[in-house]
């Protein structure tokens, strides 16, 4: 194999491991914004692709800049400045250049693997949000609930209240096996009356409020909130009561006459005379 | 191959190492200047073996070797020499005298002491290897390198090197003082009955050349080369570190360099150390100091320093 053929294989091989990996990155760009994009209700599989896209030229625009031999031989301190050399003097011949093309051929067979270029850790990580992503869009999209924002609420809340009472209740054993219940009881007043505050009955010192109230949760509460009345009963009508308008408390302002037009009629002048006596004679029957 | 070639330069090395206790990086760049077919300035303290060390190498290397002492009255012809009025067979004629200049390594001791017209009779033999005596042109004998010293204290009297003279040299090699250990050294091997080892001829001028051509091959990377020409196009926009930038001779020098200390190491390639490690030498006396930098009591190698990192 000529150093032409060894440089050209060493080229491709780290542009396909940047091509790996730029797909990678974009593909888990892909997922991330997908779910995003998803769970606020955007086109997400245009909006996530532009993304991906971009970011995989992006990738590849930066990532090929860099001559592939010098990321070679930052890989591989052994043939560092000695490939590029190689590959700016390859049309030369003479006793220093065949001597350093062996050289070089001899390190790139006996150092340089294209794999190491792979960096596992990184692949994995990648493939692992790649997974996870798709998991978690096919949840979404299949409208799976596994564990909502409410239940974790309800749950986080019944596990303090269930903790709460516990160390309540663990505390208040411990506290009577030692001195008793009625002792107990008078601390706490002692206590309440001294602080000022408590439910019920603070003039008395008592915190826990009345006593009948407290009972009241070992037996059963009937409660009947009175329904609203919408029916009319005929019985109840009464004859309107007679309202004289005529009174003093009008004001002058607010009586007033105003001529009704909307009755008055287009009569010619001698017909009017003729309608008024029909009108006369109408009455008079 | 290239571990033959470092072979050479060990040897030589340990050659000039013999007369020599130290100055590892002084004979090594002054190994660079002859496979640059580049001439050097070494600048550095009295005393501190920059004659012995270049009259030594060319002991080691089968080159003919003069030495001129420059003085304020040296004259243009006592370096390259003159037409005396020669008699033969009854006739007089003029015949040209060759002056010191006529040789493979030239030690141009204390250039600054001589005047600029003596010290620009230097020029020509340093970048075109020929001197110009009246209407004729005579080539000097390859190869060819001057190895000039000079002081950098007791300026009194002295002509400091125009630019366009300074340039012309590849490299202005610093020699530095000794350690504890090496001075021990030398005050034993001088002071002592001891007799000195005689360094042996380890290069020819055959084996001298095809080194020389051997670095002009020396393979390097492009965007090694193209860091060297950043390096020196730096020195020219950076005002606040440099009033005056070095020239793209420069940019040649640090590249050739590059590839001669490569060769020296015995390296087939020039790599990014080669050229960190040469861009000092070639540019100390290309550039000259902004008074920012100055006053900052920056060196010309802090800020050239700067410019690389």
């Amino acid at each position: 194999m000529g150093m032409l053929d060894i440089i050209k294989e060493i080229r491709n091989g780290v542009y396909k491991t940047l091509i790996i990996k730029a797909i990678l990155n974009a593909a888990a760009i892909y997922l991330v914004s997908y779910f995003i994009f998803m769970l606020v209700m955007l086109p997400a599989v245009y909006i996530s692709s532009f993304f991906a896209v971009s970011y995989f030229i992006y990738e590849i625009i930066v990532s090929t800049k860099k001559d592939p031999l010098l990321i070679v031989e930052e890989k591989y301190p052994e043939i560092n400045e000695e490939l590029r050399t190689v590959k700016d003097n390859l049309g030369k011949n003479n006793e220093l250049m065949e001597e350093l093309k062996k050289e070089v051929t001899s390190k790139v067979k006996k150092h340089v693997d294209i794999g190491d270029f792979l960096d596992f850790r990184k692949i994995t990580s990648r493939v692992l949000i790649l997974f996870f992503m798709s998991f978690l869009i096919i949840l979404l999209a299949l409208n799976i609930r596994l564990l909502g924002v409410d239940d974790i609420v309800d749950l986080s809340k019944d596990f303090m209240m269930d903790l709460g009472s516990k160390i309540v209740k663990d505390a208040d054993e411990k506290i009577q096996v030692v001195l008793g219940d009625s002792e107990l009881k008078n601390r706490f007043k002692k206590l309440a009356t001294t602080v000022g505050v408590g439910g019920g009955d603070t003039e008395s010192g008592e915190i826990f409020g009345e006593s009948e109230i407290v009972n009241l949760g070992d037996n059963k509460v009937n409660i009947q909130i009175k329904p609203t009345e919408y029916e009319l009963s005929i019985e109840d009508y009464q004859k309107p009561e007679q309202q004289n308008f005529i009174s003093k408390s009008f004001k002058e302002d607010d009586v007033f006459l105003e001529k009704g037009y909307a009755l008055e009629e287009n009569i010619p002048l001698e017909k009017q005379d003729i309608v008024k006596r029909y009108f006369q004679e109408l009455a008079k029957s | 191959m290239a571990r033959t070639h470092k072979d050479i330069f060990d040897q030589i090395t340990k050659e000039v190492q013999k007369v020599v206790v130290g100055q590892d990086e002084m004979i090594q760049q002054i190994l660079i200047s002859l496979l640059c077919d580049g001439n050097a300035l070494l600048e550095g303290y009295p005393g501190l073996a920059k004659t012995l060390t270049v009259n030594t190498l060319a002991k080691v290397i089968d080159l003919k070797f003069s030495r001129i002492q420059n003085t304020p009255d040296l004259m243009p012809s006592d370096v390259t020499g003159t037409y005396i009025i020669s008699e033969e067979k009854g006739r007089r004629e003029f015949k040209f005298q060759p002056g010191p200049i006529f040789a493979n390594m030239v030690l141009a001791d204390e250039i600054n002491r001589a005047t600029p017209k003596s010290q620009s009779a230097f020029l020509e033999a340093m970048q075109e290897k020929q001197v110009t005596v009246g209407n004729h042109t005579y080539k000097l004998d390859e190869p060819f390198f001057v190895l000039a010293t000079q002081n950098p204290i007791d300026q009194e009297g002295t002509y400091p090197l125009p630019e366009a003279q300074s340039d012309r040299f590849l490299l202005k090699i610093k020699t530095e003082y000794p350690t504890e250990e090496e001075e021990h050294e030398i005050v034993k091997r001088f002071t002592e009955n001891v007799k000195l080892a005689e360094p042996r001829k380890v290069l020819d001028k055959a084996k001298l050349k095809h080194l020389q051509e051997l670095t002009k091959v020396m393979p390097i990377a492009n965007d090694l080369r193209k860091a060297a020409i950043k390096i020196v196009i730096a020195t020219r926009n950076n005002p606040k570190l440099f009033m005056y930038g070095a020239s793209p001779r420069a940019s040649m020098g640090i590249i050739l360099a590059a590839k001669a200390r490569a060769l020296i190491n015995g390296k087939n390639h020039v790599s990014s150390d080669d050229i960190r490690a040469i861009a000092a030498p070639v540019l100390r006396h290309r550039v000259i100091l902004s008074f920012e930098a100055e006053r900052e009591g920056l060196t010309v190698d802090d800020a050239i320093k700067k410019i690389i990192r």
